[in-house]
């Protein structure tokens, strides 16, 4: 068996050095050519996982054990410049506001072409070519003209496309999307989905998709991570989740959560409260266990 | 009975600047395009649509917060469409809104007692703290709750604040512009539950603008579906779900996610014109 592309074992982080933990015990891993869903609701530290990944986390939080690996390397074993290096090449994020991530006074072209040049060492008009070839892929009707424009010219579905087509430029082995279609309307987000499916299998990407959509999760991913205040509290392939009785009575009660137009009166049910009693005494569980053993 | 309110031709254009000539007017951009519904009292009608497709713009025109360039808005028998401030003032506090993002739409350096009980004030309540803190009940927050300050609460909190903001003069209509969009599953499944229990208590009339149908099938009773500034289908919920009219409604509900596994929702294209289910 071939090593998975990205693997995280064992990863603590915490938000100075006696602040609340962040990260708790985190591990999990994406195979080549897989889907992996991040889920948990707003704070659960589903985000901090993909800035942990690329180096981008705040300088408040400490990463107090655990390692994270890319195609079996250890990111903490290399110097800053190497681990840039490293995952400037292998690893690229989607981001959730197209609008905020892309620069307001660079062209489209440019910022496409950014990477190849300055991490990849690529030639001007090579890249050029791959950046109108790209956006072509993500279905661009008129990619010469997008290449010129700048990002307030396009629309939000378009800016995500260009957002795509950069992530995938240099061919990665893992892209990272952060919560990527939750500002898009149902039907761009539909579009936006299929591409980000299509894309990641004709170039067999592993994909670490950050989301709060449980409907979304059933449609794109293959397995999945439950945070809840950054432990995972359940951990599997998707069909396990989407079974008579899912591994976990939080994941349950996220999927209860999403409304659903075919069994309105089942649908958008608040998390029980014995299950954040339960997740509360796990959480305590897990803080004494850590506690005692530091 | 009739609706609360009856809305006839509704057109709005605006200039578009981009296109004006050195000399001589703009060309208009015709936002909203002669637009007929009605709001029947103590109902919630959801307007659905994707963004620019005028449904904000519809909202605002029924509270005024924008004058219509033609047809008429009558709300509860009296044409409202070109009232002035003043002509407008008695109606405002009949008419209220909540809003997209609750920490933009409130006042930093406020406290949530003084964001709720300002409506009041400005409409010459009296006891209008006493008043602003059963609003608080209401919503369901709670009174320890009124002393602090925006950004001291979570996004579900906050926008409690705000509908509570909207509740607090008893108005007859409200309405609610994306009010959870911005929210986690769950605590958008604790918003509707509030909400529903809001319009039960106090027979409120409300018009609910999202952009997901899954969330108007739950609260509304009836559902307007727009584009481009045109309403497409109109209806009971439960109608326009079952049997779609038009092909967009369709494509509307076949582009929600449900959260179940199926792997045609992501690789078939999507249905054609007319072939629903």
């Amino acid at each position: 068996m071939t090593a998975p592309v990205l693997s995280i074992e064992g990863l603590n982080a915490r938000l100075g050095r006696s602040g609340p933990r962040i990260l708790r015990d985190v591990s999990l891993s994406v195979a080549a050519g897989e889907v992996h869903g991040l889920v948990g609701e707003s704070g659960a530290g589903k985000s901090m996982i993909g800035k942990a990944i690329a180096g981008l986390l705040p300088p408040a939080v400490r990463v107090h054990s655990g390692t994270i690996r890319l195609h079996g390397t250890d990111l903490a074993a290399l110097s800053p410049g190497g681990r840039r290096k490293l995952v400037g090449e292998r690893v690229a994020i989607i981001p959730q506001d197209p609008l905020t991530a892309l620069n307001p006074c660079r062209r489209i072209g440019g910022q496409i072409t950014d990477r190849l040049i300055h991490i990849l060492g690529w030639e001007r008009a090579k890249a050029d070519a791959r950046a109108a070839e790209l956006l072509e892929e993500v279905a661009i009707r008129d990619p010469a003209r997008v290449l010129r424009a700048y990002p307030h010219e396009l629309s939000g579905g378009m800016r995500q496309r260009v957002l795509i087509a950069a992530a995938f430029a240099a061919e990665p082995e893992l892209i990272i999307a952060d919560e990527c279609t939750t500002a898009l309307d149902v039907t761009v987000q539909r579009q936006i989905l299929r591409l980000i499916a299509e894309m990641q299998e004709r170039h067999g990407t592993a994909l670490l998709f950050v989301t709060h959509d449980m409907g979304v999760v059933a449609k794109i991913c293959q397995s999945l991570s439950v945070l809840y205040q950054g432990k995972v509290v359940a951990q599997g392939g998707v069909e396990r989740f989407f079974a008579q009785t899912p591994p976990h009575p939080y994941a349950d009660a996220l999927i209860n959560a999403t409304p659903r137009y075919d069994r309105p009166e089942e649908s958008l049910l608040p998390v029980p409260q014995s299950v954040l009693d339960g997740l509360a005494r796990e959480i305590a569980a897990d803080d004494e266990a850590w506690e005692a053993h530091a | 009975m009739t609706p609360l309110f009856e809305v006839r031709g509704l057109h709005l254009s605006l200039p578009n600047l981009n296109e004006k000539p050195l000399f001589g007017p703009a060309p208009r951009v015709h936002i909203l395009r002669g637009l007929d519904l009605d709001l029947p009292e103590g109902q919630v009608t959801g307007i659905v649509g994707e963004s620019g497709s005028g449904k904000s713009t519809l909202g605002r025109c029924l509270i005024r917060l924008l004058e219509p360039t033609g047809g008429s808005v009558t709300f509860a028998g009296t044409d409202i469409t070109h009232l002035g401030p003043q002509a407008l003032r008695p109606f405002r506090r009949d008419l209220q809104m909540i809003f997209q993002d609750p920490m933009s739409s409130l006042n930093p350096r406020h406290r949530i007692r003084d964001i709720i009980a300002g409506p009041l004030r400005v409409n010459g309540v009296e006891n209008a703290d006493a008043r602003a803190l059963d609003a608080l009940d209401r919503v369901q927050l709670g009174r320890r709750f009124a002393d602090r300050y925006p950004h001291q609460l979570s996004g579900g909190q906050r926008q409690r604040v705000g509908i509570a903001r909207g509740i607090a003069l008893g108005p007859r209509f409200i309405l609610a512009d994306e009010i959870v969009s911005g929210l986690d599953v769950s605590t958008q499944a604790q918003i509707i539950a509030l909400l529903e229990e809001l319009v039960a208590d106090m027979n409120l009339t409300m018009a609910f603008i999202s952009h997901d149908l899954s969330v108007i099938r739950r609260l509304c009773q009836r559902v307007i579906v727009m584009k481009a500034g045109e309403i497409v289908e109109a209806g009971e919920t439960a109608q326009v779900f079952a049997a779609p009219q038009h092909p967009y409604t369709a494509e509307l509900k076949s582009a929600i996610p449900l959260p179940e596994i199926d792997d045609s929702w992501l690789h078939d294209r999507p249905r054609e014109a007319g072939d629903v289910q």
